[in-house]
């Protein structure tokens, strides 16, 4: 691949990398940071770019992997995808965070890593199973299931928030 | 949209069920600006995911990133790198064998080499058998002076003895108790 044609495949979907970076890792400066090492690395495993194989779920992969690499050198130990470090844990009410908004933002980012990568393709990029299943190698039942649960349980923590705050008023 | 159809559809999200044709009609109805009051507390979630997939970096990554990648620093300094470890590797090796010639061929006259036990020191074996001789009578003489120096241990045999007199004065004294008791009774 020419370095031409890698810049336009490149420039087709930094959006799509910097949204998924900034969900994984946080912060606006996080993700457009990341999201240049992700063109660096790209541009050094050009040669091994496999023309066939899908430039997105490639650069996504890459993506993924190095964001994956940050959360682990910020908390210094190995990160479990199906970690489920918050699960009985209402963010949002604990916070007292009245903005509905922002309490929906405040579930998803407090949702184990894999969770949280299914329902941002499904839910805010809007991908189809299948592609999802490209983008980041995990199969479609396995993506299914825990697009399913993760929905689930942000249902029953806006319920529970609702309840909370009718009470409260 | 009727309301039924809203709640059908909301439990078919929740459940993982809906196709992504009806989710966008989920998200378009929670863009409207009055929402039935029912369906309020899912408002946030649905606004927050139309909000986001909004998000645009603001960056000019061609700019910014292709600077840096134009730079062939990268490619240069991994080669570097890689290079690097193998001289580094091969130059300590080479360091090592070095000081061990070195430290071999400067032992002086190569007196402490073992090839000089193949060779005879003295022709003539009268002259060998005397220094034999004169070499063994100085290591005795030697011998015998720190032997005398041991000699002095023997005067704390001596005070020992003078000290095993104690343990006859505990003796009697043990008696001389003894007798004492035996008169009490």
């Amino acid at each position: 691949m020419e370095l031409n044609e890698l810049k336009i495949k490149i420039s087709e979907c930094r959006n799509l990398l910097f949204r998924f970076a900034r969900r994984l890792l946080g912060s606006r400066e996080d993700a457009e940071d990341l999201v240049q090492e992700v063109f660096v690395k790209l541009w050094q495993k050009m040669d091994k770019l496999d023309e066939k194989r899908n430039f997105n779920a490639f650069a996504m992969t890459v993506t993924k992997n190095l964001c994956i690499d940050k959360l682990r050198a910020r908390r210094g130990k190995f990160i479990e995808l199906d970690e489920e470090i918050t699960y009985n844990q209402n963010y949002a009410r604990d916070f007292e965070i009245k903005d509905s908004v922002e309490q929906a933002k405040l579930l998803i980012e407090n949702l184990p890593l894999k969770q949280k990568m299914i329902i941002h393709l499904r839910d805010i990029e809007g991908f189809e199973y299948e592609e999802i299943s490209n983008l980041l190698g995990y199969n479609i039942i396995d993506i299914k299931v825990t697009l399913c649960r993760t929905r689930k349980k942000i249902r029953e923590q806006l319920m529970e928030l609702y309840d909370y705050e009718r009470i409260e008023n | 949209m009727n309301e039924s159809k809203i709640d059908e559809l909301l439990d078919k999200y929740f459940e993982g069920e809906t196709s992504l044709g009806e989710e966008k009609l989920l998200k378009e109805f929670y863009s409207r600006p009055v929402i039935p009051e029912q369906y309020e507390k899912y408002a946030g979630h649905f606004r927050f995911l139309s909000l986001e997939s909004d998000e645009i970096s603001d960056i000019d990554f061609y700019e910014i990133s292709f600077d840096e990648i134009n730079k062939p620093k990268i490619y240069k300094t991994e080669l570097i790198n890689k290079i690097g470890y193998t001289i580094t590797a091969v130059a300590a090796v080479a360091a090592i064998l070095i000081m061990a010639y070195i430290q071999y061929s400067s032992i002086p006259n190569k007196n402490l080499r073992l090839d000089y036990l193949k060779y005879d020191t003295y022709k003539n074996p009268e002259i060998a058998y005397k220094e034999t001789k004169k070499t063994l009578l100085y290591v005795s003489e030697e011998m015998n002076k720190g032997m005398e120096q041991l000699e002095k241990l023997s005067e704390f045999d001596k005070s020992m003895n003078e000290l095993e007199k104690i343990s006859d004065f505990n003796k009697y004294q043990s008696k001389f108790f003894k007798g004492e008791s035996e008169n009490e009774n």
